[in-house]
């Protein structure tokens, strides 16, 4: 094989198109950024203002002391904690999917479910009300150690992961018949 | 039709369309090379989206006198694909082999074109996948992956004999 036939080969795959779910996702992060840069100029431009409106005051109070005794913590560190659920689905013949929503599944794949989290974290997932894990993803990546088997005549039912700062919710349809 | 440099001096203007413009010219390119590099699928995700955020965060310090977009592009993206890969040295991930990537099996010799790439050392693959795969030429991979045209086009060669060697035997 000469390395233009070599070449010819390669150059046939060519680029991959990414989902468009992914696609989505991603132009929506940069919106969400350039959202979030125009109001950091507005906040500052208002702390500004508020500055130099404080500064020509020149109105000295002393501070306000609250009571110890009655003081509250707000909010924890798992409040704030960012959870991605990604689920995947593998065949009864050992092939591995990437779960879509709009695809009907069919008795016998098994649900895999992997977690991003931005530190370690309490979670449970369920499936409607029925709680399939409780558990604590460590931090990063983490692949939760049950799956889920689908069964012929399962209706569509709602899987979700809470503990995080959003709920996260993955619908799947009813099993094929 | 405008040209990626000149798309891109509208984003760093503040032109949201101009950005969606490259967006669609390039992320097939851009994924393919971060599944290709990553070798898997969820990862591959990671640096896509990551690669194109970060597009946006510097598109203050882009320069057209620095060399071509996709060069510039390609840079990001492989600098995500590194820093992905200590991130992911230093934690590793749990049911790694479950998650092997799954390229559709439309096509036998497709699966293994795909299989002896992912043989290859990264730094061969980096510049045989901008190279050949993606066509882009010698002075653009080279400014992608901070080394010389001369030995991005070492690495091509080196990377061909590697892929001989991985085909015959498959």
């Amino acid at each position: 094989m000469t390395d233009a036939e070599l070449d010819a080969s390669f150059a046939d795959l060519g680029g991959l198109a990414p989902s468009p779910q992914l696609s989505a996702r991603t132009l929506e992060a940069v919106r969400r950024e350039r959202a979030a840069g125009g109001w950091r100029v507005r906040i500052l431009a208002g702390v500004g203002m508020a500055a130099m409106a404080a500064l020509s005051l020149l109105v000295v109070t002393p501070p306000e002391r609250g009571d110890p005794a009655t003081m509250v913590e707000r909010g924890s560190g798992e409040s704030a904690v960012a959870v991605d659920l990604r689920v995947a689905v593998r065949r009864p013949t050992g092939e591995l999917a990437r779960f879509a929503a709009n695809e009907r599944y069919a008795a016998g794949d098994t649900l895999m479910f992997r977690i991003h989290t931005s530190t370690a974290t309490s979670l449970t997932l369920r499936r409607d009300d029925v709680v399939l894990w409780e558990g604590t993803a460590p931090g990063g990546a983490f692949d939760v150690p049950v799956g889920y088997t689908l069964e012929a005549g399962e209706g569509p039912a709602v899987f979700t992961l809470s503990g995080g700062a959003e709920l996260q919710r993955v619908f799947v349809p009813a099993v094929m018949p | 039709m405008e040209t990626d440099e000149e798309l891109m001096d509208a984003v760093r203007e503040g032109s949201e369309a101009a950005y969606g413009t490259l967006f669609e010219r390039h992320r097939a390119a851009l994924y393919g090379y971060a599944l290709r590099m990553t070798r898997h699928p969820e990862s591959a995700d990671d640096v896509f989206q990551e690669t194109f955020l970060r597009v946006h965060r510097a598109r203050a310090t882009w320069s057209s006198h620095e060399g071509s977009f996709r060069s510039w592009l390609f840079r990001i993206a492989t600098n995500t694909v590194r820093d992905r890969a200590r991130q992911a040295a230093r934690r590793p991930e749990v049911l790694g082999d479950a998650w092997e990537p799954f390229f559709h099996p439309h096509h036998l010799q497709r699966i293994e074109l795909e299989r002896a790439l992912g043989e290859l050392p990264e730094s061969l693959r980096e510049a045989f996948v901008l190279t050949v795969v993606l066509g882009m030429d010698h002075n653009e991979v080279a400014a992608a992956l901070s080394i010389s045209p001369d030995n991005a086009r070492a690495r091509v060669s080196r990377a061909r004999v590697r892929l001989r060697e991985l085909l015959e035997v498959s």
